[in-house]
């Protein structure tokens, strides 16, 4: 079994590799590699691929055209932005002289997926489904995982698809409000008859007296109302608030309220809606003390006042702490042990720690919260217990999950945008280097490595047989590789690829001709190809590690100087190197080990290049 | 043949090569593109049976703007990016437009444009080759331990890449007098591609060297680094015959976009394998033994 432990590994790493390319696209729960559209389930960049065209006019925070400073400010934040987020080779440049438009384009994202669920019951699927039809969403796909909606769109949704989408799934479904109250105690009745609940037109009164526009109001048993009613809203509590508000006139006390099929979820992520989040938002983070009403009004309840006093706008006042995004030295995403969703990891400079600690020390006496901001979107507001120092700390918030962690730690890291940026335009563009182009160079290159294919086999026979054997084994664990970490396959990437394929070309090379020079020499075949091997070795090895020591410096360098055609090229050239150095060793000596074994075949003549083997007979 | 009878006449050739072409990286200098210097940007629209993107880059061309990038919005619609256009500029490219298909394509916007590669991308570029170059030779100094001056070869290995990085951009500056390529960011990975090519072609020679000089101590170097170049040869032939092959194949019957690209690649394989062959050793050579010819 010893012997054939080598090729074993071989071909289950080859089935391996074939199974990785041919599956599209790979999924093992939230891992998830390749989709139909693109060449071998590879991700390609815009040189080869195309993407997105996007252009966003630049106005300054006075509203005027924005100067040059600004311009410039705003190409380098986006150029970081794209570069960190892991877009590569995308291309930002200023429009107008003097410049007041940015165009980027973003090579193609996989299409656009919304994710969202209701509290409790979910509406059925049919209404959602015609709605899309109605807004113009087609080619999309639903499932339900255990009560989320997923929707997988292959195409890129425009804001206002996302936006109607919305509307209609937190206004226009109905919701069932479920309401239990706690009886009074009548004195003086006996005992079974002393309990009353409100009655429905009680309840129909404070209601319409709030404005509640409700239907199908029911009294169940004890205490417990049903009733329905549209536009309760999300992420946005005045609706409830409300309705609270005109129960508490009642004189009989809450105990239940509930909500169930309103919208409690709803997160766009994927393709090209990251992007322009990523991209378009000022990313300007701000914290601000929020100090709660202090005075209760009269007609409140004591309750419902602890409610309301820290998140009722008309009851709180908030007051800048001065700390901001460019208080900022590192931003991350993460989680902590406390919370069951992701959060972004933040760090202060020394002065944003100062005002941190101060600010964290004061309300933790006062009792007040920290309202923190993005792009004037409430994210969250803590209180504190005691002041914290340190200077880090983590925000988070509802609609933050992972990808979006991942975006906004990109945003803080790269700075706030010194002006603002409106999209005027949307477009798909086709590949930098035009497709037809490339084809037909594929095409070519296909051609011209079956050239050289044949062109060994016929020169060096036996061991050209071999190498090309080896050579396609190591071209297909490459491209699995490629697709299974994955490599964003540009143009800079295919030199690297076509110079990787050189050297495992060059390899098999030298592996065959010091065969033949052990044979001239006049070995017997067993022996020169062992001995023949081991001269190859030092050669390919230190070929091969010059090589990657150049691409680990290049990567580096690129990675650290935000040079992205560097990293692409650095990152390509090492992965098939090293990858080429393996392979074209190791399999080769594996497959030459086992065709040796076949005495028929191995006829010293076939292992002699052609020239050579007709300069012997000619003697 | 003994090549290295010849030595002088090679080096002598290869340094006025060098010479030669880095006079022509100030005049002319390398004939930049868009992606480094700013340009003109235009939208067209034709109302039907629009042309392919190589026919309109063909007819900028024609009209005097080369390296023009031209990707297809859909919609019969085109971004073209080219050179300033200045202001006569787009009539002339609109002219020569409108002799593809009789019609003149509406311009839906036109706009100037800055770089695309940030100021600082050749620059650290440059830096980053030479920090790669002196951890090649720390390495090739420690893989080459076992032998006198080991890091005479590393030396030799990085003089030679440096020979061919120069006279590559030399020819290619006096290509592009004839066929209009201009350099962009593809350029500067077909010169990391070179330079990867380079140096593993001089070290499996050097690698060969090495293997000799342990195994006939008694013979002189002279012949030592002749049998290693000779015994090397026929690999570096088989090697950059096949690579060639396929970057012509590309080349010949390949797309327009990748032109310039490949031209690099192709002078970079052509240069390299020369330069491993009778660049490298010789530098060995007259190390050893100076600059006078050694008659054999």
């Amino acid at each position: 079994m010893l012997r054939f432990r080598g090729i074993i590994i071989v071909v289950v790493c080859l089935i391996l590799s074939i199974l990785a390319i041919s599956i599209n696209p790979i999924k093992i729960s939230d891992w998830e590699r390749g989709n139909n559209d693109n060449f071998l389930g590879m991700v390609l960049g815009l040189d080869l691929r195309g993407g997105t065209h996007l252009v966003y006019s630049i106005i300054s925070s006075s509203g005027e055209e924005p100067t040059i400073e600004d311009a410039e400010g705003v190409r380098k934040i986006i150029d970081r932005r794209v570069n960190e987020f892991g877009v590569s080779e995308a291309n930002v440049q200023l429009l107008g002289t003097p410049p007041n438009k940015i165009l980027i384009q973003i090579p193609s994202q996989e299409g656009d997926k919304i994710v969202f669920s209701f509290s409790e019951t979910n509406p059925d699927t049919e209404s959602i489904e015609k709605k899309l039809n109605d807004i113009g969403i087609e080619s999309y796909e639903i499932n339900v995982v255990e009560d989320e909606f997923i929707l997988t769109s292959d195409v890129s949704l425009t804001q206002g698809n996302i936006d109607s989408l919305k509307t209609f799934l937190s206004d226009e479904i109905e919701v069932l409000i479920k309401i239990n109250f706690s009886p009074n105690r009548i004195e003086g009745k006996k005992e079974g008859e002393d309990l009353e609940f409100p009655n429905i037109n009680d309840l129909k009164s404070v209601l319409e007296k709030s404005n509640v526009n409700y239907s199908d109001l029911q009294n169940k048993e004890f205490g417990e109302f049903h009733m329905y009613l549209n536009k309760y809203g999300y992420g946005d509590e005045s609706q409830r608030e409300n309705i609270m508000l005109a129960l508490s006139e009642l004189e009989y006390n809450l105990v239940n309220f509930q909500s169930e099929g309103n919208l409690s979820t709803f997160v766009v992520s994927g393709g090209i809606q990251s992007a322009k989040r990523l991209i378009g938002s000022t990313a300007q983070l701000d914290f601000r003390v929020r100090e709660c009403g202090k005075n209760k009004p009269e007609e409140l309840d004591l309750q419902i006042w602890e409610m309301v006093k820290c998140y009722d706008p008309q009851y709180y006042n908030e007051v800048a702490t001065g700390i901001e995004s460019k208080n900022l030295t590192d931003a991350s995403p993460g989680t902590v042990p406390e919370l069951s969703q992701p959060v972004v990891n933040i760090v202060f400079d020394d002065d944003g720690s100062e005002n941190f600690y101060e600010i964290t020390d004061r309300i933790s006496r006062t009792g007040d919260l920290l309202a923190i901001y993005l792009d004037n979107e409430e994210l969250v507001t803590p209180g504190a217990d005691k002041a914290i120092s340190g200077g880090r700390a983590y925000i988070y918030g509802k609609d933050i999950d992972g990808e979006r962690a991942r975006e906004i730690a990109v945003q803080l890291r790269s700075g706030a945008l010194p002006a603002k940026l409106d999209l005027i335009q949307e477009r798909n563009v086709d590949a930098v280097l035009g497709s037809e182009s490339l084809t037909k160079s594929l095409t070519a290159g296909i051609v011209g490595f079956i050239l050289v294919l044949i062109f060994m086999i016929s020169y060096y026979k036996i061991p050209g047989l071999i190498a090309s054997i080896t050579l396609v084994i190591y071209l297909t664990f490459l491209v699995a590789i490629f697709k299974i970490l994955p490599v964003t396959l540009t143009l800079s990437g295919a030199a690297a690829l076509i110079l990787s394929i050189g050297f495992a070309v060059d390899a098999n090379i030298l592996i065959s001709e010091r065969i033949k020079e052990e044979l001239k020499s006049g070995r017997n075949l067993l022996n020169s190809i062992t001995i023949g091997f081991d001269r190859a070795w030092s050669s390919i090895r230190d070929g091969n590690f010059s090589t990657l020591i150049i691409a680990v410096v290049l990567y580096w360098f690129g990675s650290n100087f935000s040079t992205s055609i560097m990293q692409g090229f650095a990152l390509t050239l090492g992965v098939g190197v090293l990858l080429s150095m393996i392979t074209s060793f190791q399999v080769n000596r594996i497959i030459t080990r086992i065709i040796t074994r076949n005495q028929s075949i191995s006829k010293t003549w076939l292992f002699i290049p052609v020239d050579q083997s007709s300069k012997k007979e000619s003697k | 043949m003994n090549v290295m009878s010849n030595k002088i006449y090679f080096l002598y050739f290869s340094f006025i090569l060098m010479i030669l072409s880095v006079i022509l990286l100030f005049i002319p200098g390398l004939p930049l593109g868009i992606d480094f210097t700013s340009g003109s940007t235009i939208t067209y629209r034709w109302d039907n049976d629009p042309p392919s993107q190589e026919q309109i880059s063909n007819s900028f061309s024609d009209a005097g703007f080369k390296g023009t990038i031209v990707q297809s919005m859909g919609n019969n619609e085109f971004y073209v990016r080219t050179s300033d256009l200045g202001i006569n500029g787009k009539e002339t490219v609109d002219l020569e437009l409108k002799k593809i298909t009789g019609k003149t394509p509406v311009t839906l916007d036109t706009n100037t444009v800055g770089s695309s590669v940030a100021q600082n991308t050749i620059r650290n570029s440059v830096i980053a080759v030479f920090i790669s170059s002196l951890f090649v030779m720390l390495y090739i100094i420690y893989a080459f331990r076992n032998i006198d001056q080991a890091y005479l070869y590393a030396i030799a290995a990085i003089i030679t890449l440096i020979h061919d990085v120069f006279v590559v951009m030399g020819l290619f500056i006096i290509l592009s007098l004839f066929l209009g390529s201009t350099v962009n960011s593809i350029f500067i990975v077909g010169i990391l591609t070179v330079i990867g090519y380079s140096v593993n072609d001089t070290i499996v020679i050097f690698d060969r060297l090495r293997e000799n000089i342990t195994l006939n101590k008694s013979m002189e170097y002279l012949s030592v680094v002749n049998k290693s170049v000779m015994e090397s040869v026929t690999r570096s032939l088989g090697t950059s015959i096949t690579t060639s092959m396929v970057i012509l194949a590309m080349l010949l019957f390949g797309g327009q976009s990748l032109r310039d690209f490949l031209i690099v690649l192709l002078l970079g394989v052509v240069i390299g394998t020369y330069s491993s062959i009778f660049v490298a050793s010789n530098i060995m050579l007259v190390w050893r033994y100076g600059l006078r010819k050694k008659s054999n």
